[in-house]
């Protein structure tokens, strides 16, 4: 689907592309972190400049869920040195503003992830507590409205970090870190409830995973393990394993991964070859195509498990 | 069925004689996709020789080094935990 046909919020802004013209400026928000962060940056997506500072989430922490409609963004669990978190807080995209309390889910946890479509937020798997706790829960809620997350059903295993992404109607989960890694590719139909559906394969097995998407395909990239610079690709409406799409621009974990209808982006995360430092670095991919992923632009700080949401994914086409 | 090592076909699809697989990527200095040496269950049609047995698969994974450590907790997994799991999807 291309640019001008974008129903969000995101037509609201436009932005000057270089000999492109005017495109609708689609906002991309990395929130929370390592180091008990809570800062929220913004960049648009259809640029590829440096990120702005945002406001601030109310809970910092590593290991949060986003998700989001198209006017407001939400963080969800995460874990912070008093243990891990099972609130949910929003921000309304098109501000600046700081975040907002919104509820609970129904289990503390770190590790999640979040999917959505216009309507419905989707959070799954996580660590609910010390080593070895991991779940296999995936809550919902109703993005509009504020309260507490309802269960939705049951995730292919107990497990963490696993990448999300989404079309308007089905949202899929895929790989996690466990005893092993997976490589397990999962769908719910995002309106109803149930236990995930077995999809397919992942190229790779591997966790600390980061997905994207445009409405018809999903993006799962990253890993904390060899094979962490692996971009993989499907097509959400089907079934079937994916395949490889290109490669990220370092091996690296712990990304915020978010996307307009068109372009996916990484952002932050941790560099596998070595230390595993921090880095700020954002990656971008063209959906629709194949490839290596191009640099976009820095963070404000070397953030690494953040967690990222727009006004222009997947699964609000 | 049998546990081989493989690479990803040359289009970056998953060869069709595999049925579970993925696990214990290793670098193999190829272009990519083909740049992992992956291990998984497959068909008798895969073309590989399967590792002979749960041990020959430690032996590898001792071979190259493997650690599975999460990254926050530290936990580590110890490789003959990894390998059972991974020997027991042979069923």
């Amino acid at each position: 689907m291309g640019i001008s046909s974008l129903k969000t919020g995101a037509m609201k802004r436009n932005l000057l592309v270089g000999n492109i013209g005017y495109v609708p400026a689609v906002r991309g928000l990395f929130g929370a972190g390592a180091s008990g962060s809570n800062v929220i940056q913004y960049i648009n997506i259809a640029s590829t400049g440096n990120a702005i500072d945002f406001g601030d989430l109310i809970d910092g922490g590593y290991g949060r869920a986003s998700c989001s409609s198209a006017t407001r963004g939400l963080w969800a669990g995460g874990q912070n040195p008093g243990g891990a978190l099972n609130s949910i807080e929003y921000v309304t995209i098109a501000s600046t503003g700081n975040g907002t309390d919104f509820g609970d889910l129904t289990q503390a946890r770190a590790g999640i992830t979040g999917l959505s479509n216009s309507t419905r937020g989707v959070f799954g798997s996580g660590l609910t507590g010390g080593s070895g706790s991991y779940t296999n829960v995936i809550d919902y809620v109703t993005i509009a409205s504020t309260g507490n997350a309802t269960d939705f059903g049951d995730l292919y295993r107990s497990t963490q970090w696993v990448g999300a992404c989404a079309s308007p109607t089905r949202g899929i989960f895929a790989g996690g870190q466990s005893e092993i890694y997976s490589n397990d590719i999962g769908y719910v139909t995002i309106s109803s409830t149930g236990n995930t559906t077995d999809f397919g394969d992942l190229t790779v097995a591997r966790g600390y995973l980061s997905g994207c998407s445009s409405s018809t395909r999903g993006i799962i990239a990253g890993g904390h393990n060899t094979g962490g610079n692996v971009i993989d690709y499907f097509t959400i409406a089907t079934t079937g394993n994916a395949l490889d799409f290109g490669d990220l621009s370092s091996t690296k974990f712990g990304m915020g991964a978010t996307s307009s209808p068109t372009r996916g982006i990484f952002g932050g995360g941790y560099d596998y070859t070595g230390s595993e430092f921090e880095i700020n670095v954002i990656d971008y991919i063209t959906i629709a195509s194949t490839g290596n992923a191009t640099d976009f632009g820095d963070l404000l700080t070397a953030r690494g498990y953040t967690a990222a949401c727009s006004e222009g994914h997947g699964g609000l086409e | 069925m049998k546990l081989i090592k493989y690479t990803l076909n040359a289009d970056g699809t998953i060869p069709d004689y595999v049925t579970d697989g993925g696990y214990l990527a290793a670098a193999n200095g190829s272009a990519s996709p083909q740049d992992l040496d992956l291990v998984g269950v497959a068909t008798d049609a895969a073309p590989q020789t399967g590792f002979a047995n749960e041990a020959a698969l430690l032996a590898y994974c001792q071979e190259k080094n493997f650690e599975f450590k999460d990254p926050i907790t530290e936990e580590v997994t110890p490789l003959e935990t990894v390998v059972s799991t991974i020997w027991s999807k042979l069923g």
